[in-house]
């Protein structure tokens, strides 16, 4: 596979659902009730539906990583967090090649991604190193 | 008043074992349908780096309380770095050791006033370093 600096990642999306949430709840054993329970959401005036976990915001872009580069070696994520990812958005993560260097006869990968939602919004911005 | 003295302060630290079903969980509330072999079967998703923050020895309250923070006043992650330096492997238990490095206070237009708090993380296996993970807390004031 010919890799360009500026090549566009392919695109991979997911429908965030409620039971996903419930699923982070345990694995982060993470009581904050702005993750089940739209009403606290809406009393802290953060939206109507239930926040998404960070951490899952993060695997998403990973996920997208693995989709692209199925054996790859991530060696860095640097994650800036920007918005929230609420039940029921459809999220997908895009973006482009920045740089390809060789070390050790290995070519390193650098990434910059992006994790919008289904209005386009940038909710996470990524850059990535990795070993193809 | 946040409590500015505990610059580097250690975590308690803690561990974690990644097993099956907790990776399969990732995996599948991730959009990854399991033994699709999209994910290498034999290794654990990468995010364990940022699963690791509920191992430090505190809850995120615990730590909040001893910062003097009110969590009523919004704490957000603002940003997560990690370095893996080896891959995570399934029925292996890893230790999890952190401490607070800094805070800087900063003005925003968006929410004014506010703190971050740099902390560091280090997960390892057998004393060896696989993951390094810097993370950046807002605190509104």
């Amino acid at each position: 596979m010919n890799l360009n600096i500026g090549q566009k990642i392919n695109q991979w999306s997911h429908n965030v659902r409620q039971e996903d949430l419930n699923s982070w709840s345990k694995i982060l054993n993470d009581p904050n009730p702005i993750h089940f329970d739209a009403n606290v959401v809406k009393k802290i005036g953060q939206g109507d539906k239930c926040i998404n976990q960070g951490p899952a915001n993060i695997a998403y872009i990973i996920n997208a990583i693995f989709y692209n580069f199925p054996k790859c070696k991530i060696l860095s994520i640097k994650n800036r967090l920007n918005g929230n990812v609420f039940v029921d958005d459809t999220v997908t993560v895009l973006g482009e090649i920045t740089n390809i260097s060789s070390k050790d006869e290995l070519n390193i990968i650098s990434l910059l991604l992006t994790l919008n939602n289904q209005k386009n919004n940038s909710l996470v911005l990524s850059e990535v190193e990795l070993i193809q | 008043m946040l409590n500015k003295d505990l610059i580097n302060h250690k975590f308690p630290g803690g561990s974690f074992i990644i097993d099956k079903e907790i990776n399969d969980l990732i995996k599948s509330s991730t959009g990854i349908e399991l033994n699709k072999n999209t994910l290498n079967e034999d290794l654990a998703h990468p995010i364990f780096s940022m699963v690791a923050l509920n191992s430090i020895g505190y809850t995120l309250e615990e730590l909040f309380n001893l910062l003097n923070y009110d969590v009523q006043k919004g704490p957000m992650l603002g940003e997560c770095e990690f370095h893996l330096l080896d891959n995570y492997k399934l029925d292996r238990s890893y230790i999890v050791n952190g401490f607070i490095e800094s805070f800087e206070s900063k003005v925003s237009k968006k929410i004014g006033n506010f703190d971050i708090m740099n902390f560091k993380l280090e997960i390892t296996f057998e004393s060896r370093v696989i993951s390094k993970i810097n993370y950046k807390w807002i605190l509104p004031v």
